[in-house]
C-alpha cells in the first residue's frame, strides 16, 4: 500500500536535486564562515564574556542527602543536614601570569544547597582572560554585611542578623541533628550560624579557567565538602557546643574551618539547562 | 519508483534537514537560561483595570503569577465570593462563607473549636510561596490554597454562581468571560486575599520612625531578636513567619492531628512539624497553636519557656545550650510586651469596612455576610 501510494509520486530529475543541495550547502557554509568570523572578532580583553557558576555538595565525596543522619565527623558526631542556605560574594578572578591582576565582580549571590540541590546561575561577565585563581567569600564584605543593604527579598529577609546582635546578615546558616558519641540514642541539633564581621569566610581555589569556544562563556563549578566545617585546623565536636550564633569565638573557628569547604573545576561544556 | 528510489529519497529529505537544522542552529548563541516569556496573561485579552497595590516600604516584594494579575475587577469579584454563603450552597460547609469562619474583625480569624483546627488568618498571604495550611497540606502559590479551598474544602459548586446575572457580569470584567469555573473563583479569591495587608502595627510604626517602644516593649524586642529568645528565625519580620515546617516540641508523642507534616509527607522526619504562623495580632487569634491548646500569650511564653519537649524531630533552633535556663518573670512580661505590638488594630478596623472598602459610598449592599 505505502509503497504504491510514493510510487505514483514523480521523482525529482536529477539536475534540479543537484541544483537545491548546491543551494544549501552555499547558504551552510556561509552560515559556518560568519561563525567563525565572530569568534575572532573575540581577542583577549576586548570583550566580556559569561561566567556560570554551578554548585554542588558533598560529605567526603558521598553526595549530600538531607534530613538523614548518615555522616560522621572527625569528633565521632553522626550528623545530618537539614538546611544550608548562605551567600557567595565578590569573585575575584586572578589573570593567569599576571598574578596583580585580577577582576572582581562585586556581587552578593544566595545559595540554598537544599531548595536547589544543584544550583546553576549566570556569575557576570568578565573579561576573555585565562584566569588561574578564583577568590571569594562565604558571607558579605562588609560594605554589603549592614541592614538593609540587600533588596527585601524573602530570603534575604531570613538570613538577616538581628540589629541586637549587630545586624546584617546570617553569612551562613547549616542545622542539622547529631548523635554525640555511637552510645547516643536520641538526636540533637546543631545550628551553625556565622555572622557579623569577624565571621567573614574568605576562600581561594586554584582553577584553570578559559572560555568555552562554542559557547563563549566561563563555567566555574564549585563543590563544598561539608565535612571541611568541622575540621582543619579546628576539630570541632557539636556536643560540646552545637548553637554558635553569638559566640564570636566559636563562629571564628568554623570559619577558619571554612576556608577549604570549595574545591574548584572548570566547566569545559556547558550543562544543558 | 522502485526501493531504490525510495531510499534516494529519503537520504535526500534526511540531508536537507540536516542542512537545514545546521544552517539555521549552527551559530546561535546558547544562553543557558534563556527565559520562558510570560505566559500569555489573561490581563491582555480583555481591559480589566490593573490594581496598583502599595508594598509597604519594610516589606519584601510580592510576587505576583503571571497568569493571575491583579486587577480592580477581580479583587472586586474575590471580595464578594469571600462574603458569599452560595459558595458553599450543596457543600459540605453548606451555610457557611469564608468570612464565617475568617472574620475580618478578627483578623480574618476565628477560634475554630471541636474537632476543627484553629482557624488561621488571612494576614500578609500574598508573600507566601511555601507551605500552607498549619500541617502544611498545600505547598506553592496562593492560587493553589485557594483552588484547595473551593474544590477541596467546599466543593464550590459554579452553577449556583451562574444563576446570578450580576456575577456573570464580574466574571466577565475579571476574566473577560462570563463562564464561572472554580478555578476562577479561587483566583478572584487570591486577588482579594493579596490586598490584605496588615503593616500598621506599633511595631511596623517604629521600624518607620513614627512611635517609640516602651522599655519593656523593647527589652522584650531584645529577646525576641537575639539568641536567649531567638524566636527571629521562624518568626522572620517583617511577616513574623518564614511559611516553613517546624517541629517546635509541642508533644512528646504526637498522635492523630499532632503528626502534623508526617500526615503529608509520611516521612518520620517529619512527626510534629507544623507551618510557622504569623505572629501579627495574636489579641485577635487566640486561642494558639493548631489545636488551640493555649489559651492565652503567658501559656505560650511559659511552654517556649519550659515546655518545649526534646523529641528528636525538634528543629536545630531548639536543640542549642543557647538557653539552658528559663525565662524569667520579667523576660516573659517583655516578650508579650513585645508579642503585644505587632497588634494592627487598623487593619482589623479595615474589615468592618473602611479601608477594605476604598469608597465606603461605593459600598454595595452584598457584602452583608448571609447568615
Ligand atoms: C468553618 C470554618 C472555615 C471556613 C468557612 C473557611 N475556612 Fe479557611 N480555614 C479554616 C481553618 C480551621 C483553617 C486552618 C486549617 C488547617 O490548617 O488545616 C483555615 C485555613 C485557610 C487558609 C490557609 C491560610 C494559611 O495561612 O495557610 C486559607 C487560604 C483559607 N482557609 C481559605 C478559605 C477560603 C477561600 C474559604 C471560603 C471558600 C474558607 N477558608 C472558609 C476555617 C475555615
Ligand atoms: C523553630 C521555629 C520557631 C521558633 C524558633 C519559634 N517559633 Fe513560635 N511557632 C512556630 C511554629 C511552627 C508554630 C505553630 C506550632 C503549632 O501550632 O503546632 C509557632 C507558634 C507560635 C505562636 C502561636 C501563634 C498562633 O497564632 O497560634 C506564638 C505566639 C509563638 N509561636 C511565639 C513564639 C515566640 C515568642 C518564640 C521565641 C521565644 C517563638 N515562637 C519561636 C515556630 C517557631
Amino acid at each position: 500500500m505505502a509503497i504504491h501510494a510514493v510510487a505514483t509520486r514523480k521523482p525529482l530529475p536529477p539536475h534540479i536535486l543537484l541544483l537545491v543541495l548546491a543551494f544549501l550547502f552555499s547558504t551552510f557554509s556561509t552560515t559556518m564562515l560568519s561563525c567563525r568570523k565572530q569568534e575572532e572578532i573575540l581577542t583577549e580583553g576586548d570583550h566580556r564574556l559569561p561566567i556560570w557558576l554551578s554548585l554542588s555538595y558533598h560529605v567526603d565525596g558521598d553526595s549530600l542527602l538531607f534530613e538523614s543522619i548518615r555522616y560522621r565527623n572527625e569528633a565521632g558526631n553522626r550528623y545530618s543536614v537539614t538546611r544550608l542556605q548562605y551567600y557567595l560574594s565578590q569573585f575575584r578572578f586572578r589573570i593567569a601570569g599576571n598574578p596583580d591582576k585580577w577582576y572582581v565582580i562585586d556581587t552578593v549571590f544566595y545559595c540554598d544547597g537544599r531548595r536547589w540541590l544543584r544550583q546553576t546561575f549566570l556569575l557576570g561577565k568578565i573579561p576573555r582572560f585565562r584566569y588561574d585563581q578564583v577568590c571569594f567569600f562565604v558571607g558579605l564584605p562588609p560594605e554589603w554585611n549592614q541592614h538593609g543593604r540587600l533588596p527585601p527579598t524573602i530570603e534575604n529577609l531570613q538570613m538577616m542578623w538581628p540589629t541586637p546582635m549587630g545586624g546584617g546578615y546570617h553569612f551562613l546558616k547549616l542545622e542539622g541533628h547529631f548523635l554525640a558519641r555511637d552510645t547516643s540514642t536520641t538526636p540533637q541539633g546543631y545550628a551553625l550560624h556565622l555572622g557579623t564581621n569577624v565571621a567573614l569566610v574568605p576562600i581561594c581555589v586554584s582553577v584553570h579557567l578559559v572560555p568555552n569556544a562554542f559557547s563563549r562563556a566561563y563555567g566555574l563549578h564549585l563543590s563544598m565538602n561539608i565535612a571541611e566545617w568541622f575540621r582543619n585546623p579546628h576539630l570541632y565536636d557539636l556536643a560540646e557546643k552545637g548553637y554558635i550564633m553569638g559566640d564570636t569565638l566559636r563562629m571564628q573557628i568554623i570559619a577558619e574551618n571554612g576556608r577549604d569547604v570549595f574545591t574548584a573545576e572548570a566547566m569545559p561544556s556547558l550543562p544543558n539547562w | 519508483m522502485t526501493r531504490q528510489h525510495l531510499r534516494t529519497c529519503h537520504l535526500f529529505i534526511f540531508t536537507l534537514a540536516l542542512i537545514a537544522m545546521l544552517a539555521s542552529g549552527g551559530c546561535r548563541k546558547r544562553s543557558p537560561l534563556e527565559e520562558t516569556g510570560p505566559s500569555d496573561s489573561v490581563a491582555n485579552a480583555y481591559n480589566a483595570t490593573p490594581y496598583l497595590l502599595t508594598i509597604p516600604e519594610h516589606f519584601p516584594v510580592m510576587t505576583i503569577p503571571a497568569d493571575n494579575p491583579l486587577t480592580v475587577e477581580g479583587v472586586t469579584l474575590g471580595r464578594r465570593l469571600f462574603f458569599d454563603s452560595r459558595l458553599s450552597e450543596g457543600g459540605p460547609m453548606a451555610g457557611h462563607a469564608c468570612a464565617s469562619c475568617h472574620i475580618p474583625q478578627q483578623s480574618f480569624a476565628s477560634p475554630g473549636g471541636g474537632s476543627m483546627l484553629s482557624v488561621l488568618p488571612w494576614v500578609n498571604l500574598g508573600w507566601n510561596q511555601f507551605f500552607w495550611l498549619w500541617g502544611g497540606r498545600v505547598s506553592g502559590t496562593l492560587e493553589q490554597v485557594m483552588l484547595f479551598e473551593v474544590r477541596d474544602f467546599f466543593q464550590v459548586d459554579p452553577a449556583v454562581l451562574a444563576q446570578d446575572t450580576q456575577y456573570r457580569r464580574m466574571f466577565r470584567a475579571a476574566f473577560g468571560t462570563e463562564e464561572i469555573t472554580q478555578k476562577r473563583i479561587a483566583y478572584a479569591l487570591a486577588q482579594f486575599a493579596r490586598t490584605l495587608i496588615s503593616a500598621n502595627s506599633k511595631y511596623d510604626r517604629w521600624v518607620r520612625g513614627e512611635a517609640t517602644l516602651t522599655p519593656l516593649e523593647q527589652q522584650g524586642m531584645n529577646i525576641f531578636f537575639s539568641e536567649r529568645g531567638d524566636c527571629f528565625h521562624c518568626h522572620t519580620p517583617p511577616l513574623f513567619t518564614d511559611f516553613l515546617m517546624h517541629n517546635i516540641g509541642l508533644d512528646s508523642l504526637p498522635q492523630g492531628d499532632d503528626l502534623g507534616y508526617f500526615l503529608v509527607t509520611g516521612d518520620s522526619h517529619d512527626i510534629g512539624k507544623f507551618r510557622t504562623p504569623t505572629l501579627r495580632n495574636l489579641v485577635f487569634t487566640s486561642p494558639y497553636m493548631h489545636d488551640g491548646r493555649f489559651a492565652t500569650l503567658d501559656e505560650v511564653i511559659n511552654f517556649y519557656s519550659e515546655g518545649i519537649h526534646r523529641v528528636p524531630q525538634l528543629d536545630p533552633i531548639f536543640a542549642h545550650g543557647g538557653r539552658t535556663t528559663p525565662f524569667t518573670a520579667s523576660e516573659k512580661a517583655a516578650l508579650k510586651a513585645f508579642l503585644l505590638t505587632l497588634t494592627d488594630s487598623s487593619f482589623v478596623q479595615s474589615g468592618s469596612g473602611r479601608s477594605l472598602f476604598p469608597n465606603p459610598d461605593a459600598r454595595p449592599n452584598f457584602l452583608v455576610p448571609n447568615h
